[in-house]
């Protein structure tokens, strides 16, 4: 997490080899990352970024890409997304085709069902890495929930990096990396970051406050 | 909009499109078809001049005549066709780049009404439709405007060769044979020529206009054909998500889509190609019938020069003139026929261009003026509201009965789909209510002026975008902007520090579509530009649809400490999943399915228990004192 700006999605962008640092090395296992086929290593990642486009496909077709399609995992994968009972109450359910305007009954789906969509995609490719840029940003609290319940689930045996704003969700990592103006200002575990008392534990307290103080100041500093 | 097959234009129907495409041509490029007609003469004049002087050299060697007079005339025409070349070079160099004005020009008429056109048709699938046929047929195909104008041209074209080639020919044609008997004297005779014309016109109109006719229909079946449209709008698509938008680059790697955008890509340029394939491949069937008629003209053709040639009435450069000229002159007669045929078949397509320019302006009715009021004592209501979003089933609200109380902020809260951005676009008059009322002071707010009632809004939705233009112009939404005021807004929204590290400060580029010096901002930094935008405007009334869901926590908490700050006494709606802003607010309206559930302050909501409690304890469960949530872990 950080701040706006501060170079965490930069840092994943890094990660999955959309660029190379200008400077020092990135390893994965010991090697440097240079060192692979690009294409390969990039079959290593699954990630949901912040701006998401879907394609003028059908939701299967999103979801899967042009590989066979296996609808038991696209079911599966759906579910924990979040998104099939959406899929499945449409008429032609995971076939409908997306992106309004291109076919005459293509649908629009909206920002949290796309955002749930975007996660379907990145579970179905299996990759052992996942990285999720904000990805509840769009969805409603019980949505959220849900997803955090789902998390453990879909995390197990892969390597995550969950990138957000909502520090609720860092209850659920091994390992908490605070960014700030492009450097690594903590790193450590949660109860290891409130007890430092440092930005983390200021951020996290912010944002708890609202929902444990009873008396929230809602006169507080007037411009 | 009714949907007119190519056949149902009538021919004075099609003549009046086809006047109105002139217009419109002329009004996006001045002059451009009398420039187009002029710079047709040095060709015709080049195409002329040369017969002549072939006509001249055959016969001058034929007779014997001295060479300086045969280089003589060579040269004078020689210099004739060099004189011409120049002047064609010129002109074409000097209106080149009048296509481009002519692009730009119609396209931006396009764009302008996309851009005022009603919301509700906006996202209206037949509009879409509508407004994608009016871009396909301004330029780039056979049936476009830009296609007739040349079309117009070319059969000018036709007129002037035909014109000329028949002054030229006639001193040929009547001038008197030798032998006066026979079939040869009549062949010889003016009235022999007279003749053979009158059976080659018709058999050239024949070809023409018979086959043509049918090239023409098929052609605009194709061009209307269902499956070809979709197929372009698909190709469209794929070419802009993997070639013009680079965000969807990473995707396009990490997921290796290039195989699946590559195979949807060929599957519709397939279709485009087999329907095309097989119109051409019937059209040439035609064109080869159409061959024999030729064969039939030129014999007859070259039959009678031989034939006056051998009866002493034309000499053997004549012939060859004769032949050359007639030959421009079937061309002429064919370029006509053919490009004004062609110039029929595109006029239904050019009146989808018009069809969709003139799609008309619902809203524009209401005619009262808002009044201007400094205490900004603005009284919203909803009364009964039902709406649904138009070719669909389902209300998405159902009987909203909403006041506001002036200067109240309020919350609007709910899960995804329940209908709180919808309540806000009717507010906002983007849709009419399907059934009920919205008032503003009591009075129906579509009587009021719609530049008017927009005028009382500044609003952040959750897709608001930021253009690849400079900060302060997308902060003021104009091109001329009060410097001090959008740093002013700027710092307010939080961009303080980032606006630091820019180097020219709000005239810097936001991304980098346009400029390569442009700056990449971040989510949630092109959120708070977009608050920074709705604090600018200044509006009495204030819309944020989930304004913090980028930010971070710091920017979040200071968007709610400040937000009476940037508030102010205004009238204040704010949607959030981010239920923690709801404490800055008077009230808040909880909405479920369409309808308003709840109501209330937050302490009053949480101590009924109800739906919004539920929603709050999703949320708060994950931020209880670490005491507590430890145990909750142990738990899990």
């Amino acid at each position: 997490m950080g701040l706006n700006g501060a170079g965490k999605t930069t840092i994943v962008k890094l990660m999955c080899g959309l660029y190379d640092p200008t400077e020092g090395e990135i390893f994965l296992n010991g090697i440097n990352v240079k060192n692979f086929n690009r294409e390969e290593y990039f079959k290593l990642f699954s990630a949901v970024f912040q701006d998401i486009f879907p394609i003028a496909a059908s939701v299967s077709e999103n979801v899967a890409g042009s590989i066979e399609i296996s609808k038991e995992k696209l079911s599966d994968c759906m579910k924990k997304a979040g998104i099939y009972d959406k899929i499945n109450s449409l008429p032609e359910k995971e076939n409908t085709k997306l992106v309004r305007g291109i076919y005459d009954d293509s649908l629009e789906l909206s920002g949290g069902e796309t955002q749930k969509l975007a996660l379907a995609k990145a579970l179905y490719k299996n990759a052992p890495i996942l990285l999720l840029d904000e990805p509840t940003a769009a969805l409603d609290p019980i949505a959220e929930q849900e997803m955090y319940m789902n998390y453990l689930d879909f995390s197990k045996e892969r390597t995550c990096v969950f990138i957000s704003h909502r520090l609720a969700s860092t209850r659920f990592c091994d390992k908490i990396m605070l960014i700030e103006n492009g450097e690594i200002a903590e790193l450590g575990t949660h109860p290891e970051l409130m007890l430092k008392g440092g930005k983390y534990a200021e951020l996290f307290n912010i944002q708890s406050s609202y929902y444990n103080d009873e008396n929230v100041n809602k006169e507080a500093d007037c411009l | 909009m009714k949907k007119k097959n190519a056949d149902d234009m009538t021919f004075k129907e099609k003549i009046i499109i086809l006047k109105r495409c002139v217009k419109f041509i002329n009004s996006a490029d001045r002059g451009r078809i009398l420039r187009d007609i002029l710079s047709l003469l040095p060709d015709i004049i080049s195409t002329f001049s040369g017969i002549f002087l072939a006509s001249l050299v055959i016969d001058g060697v034929v007779n014997a005549k001295p060479a300086e007079e045969l280089i003589f005339s060579a040269v004078i025409i020689c210099g004739i066709n060099l004189i011409v070349s120049i002047m064609r070079n010129i002109i074409n160099a000097k209106y080149n780049r009048h296509d481009f004005l002519y692009n730009e020009n119609t396209k931006r008429k396009i764009t302008e009404k996309i851009l005022n056109i009603d919301y509700v048709k906006a996202e209206d699938t037949e509009t879409l439709n509508s407004a994608q046929a009016a871009k396909n047929y301004l330029y780039g195909n056979n049936v476009s405007i830009f296609a007739v104008s040349g079309d117009i041209k070319w059969m000018f074209e036709g007129v002037i060769t035909v014109i000329t080639g028949i002054i030229l020919i006639a001193p040929t044609i009547f001038s008197k044979s030798e032998s006066t008997d026979g079939i040869m004297g009549f062949i010889g005779s003016p009235w022999g020529a007279l003749t053979v014309f009158l059976i080659i016109i018709p058999l050239i109109l024949f070809r023409s206009k018979f086959i043509d006719s049918e090239q023409s229909k098929k052609m605009g079946e194709v061009f209307s054909d269902k499956e070809v449209l979709q197929a372009d709008r698909i190709q469209n698509h794929f070419r802009n998500y993997a070639l013009n938008n680079y965000r969807s680059g990473k995707d396009v790697r990490i997921y290796d889509e290039s195989e699946l955008v590559l195979k949807k890509y060929n599957e519709n340029a397939k279709i485009n190609y087999s329907k095309w394939t097989k119109f051409f491949w019937k059209i040439n069937l035609k064109n080869g019938e159409g061959c024999f008629v030729t064969l039939l003209i030129n014999i007859l053709l070259y039959g009678f020069a031989v034939a006056r040639a051998v009866g002493g009435a034309m000499t053997i450069g004549e012939i060859v003139g004769v032949v050359m000229y007639f030959n421009q002159i079937t061309q002429g007669i064919n370029g006509i026929s053919d490009y004004f045929s062609q110039m029929l078949v595109a006029a239904p397509f050019c009146k989808k261009v018009f069809d969709f320019l003139e799609i008309p302006d619902e809203k524009y009715k209401g005619t009262l003026p808002t009044e201007k009021r400094d205490d900004n004592e603005y009284e919203f209501e909803f009364s009964h509201v039902y709406f649904k979003y138009p070719g669909t089933e389902n209300y998405v609200l159902k009987d909203i009965n909403l006041k506001w109380k002036i200067g109240e902020k309020m919350a609007l809260v709910g899960r995804n789909g329940c209908g709180k951005s919808t309540l806000v676009k009717l507010l906002c008059r983007l849709y009419d209510p399907t059934e009920g009322t919205i008032t503003l002071n009591g009075i129906d707010i579509k009587k009021y002026k719609y530049e008017d009632y927009m005028a009382l809004f500044s609003v952040v939705f959750q897709d608001s975008k930021i253009f690849s233009f400079s900060m302060a112009e997308n902060v003021a939404a104009d091109i001329e902007y009060d410097s001090e005021q959008v740093t002013d807004c700027v710092i307010r929204a939080g961009l303080g520090e980032r606006l630091k590290t820019m180097e020219n400060g709000i005239e810097t580029i936001m991304y980098k579509d346009s400029d390569e010096n442009g700056v990449e901002i971040s989510g949630g930094e092109m959120q708070k530009l977009c608050l920074a935008r709705a604090v600018y405007k200044g509006a009495p009334f204030i819309v944020l649809d989930e304004p913090t869901a980028a930010l971070d926590p710091i920017s979040e908490y200071d968007i709610y400490t400040k937000f009476n700050g940037i508030v102010g006494t205004r009238t204040a709606i704010y949607i959030s999943h981010r239920l923690s802003s709801c404490r800055f607010c008077d009230e808040i309206t909880v909405m479920n399915n369409g309808e308003i559930v709840e109501r209330g302050s937050h302490d009053a909501l949480l101590e009924k228990g109800g739906y919004y409690m539920n929603l709050w304890n999703a949320q708060a469960e994950y931020y209880k004192t670490v005491s507590s949530r430890t145990k909750n872990e142990k738990g899990a």
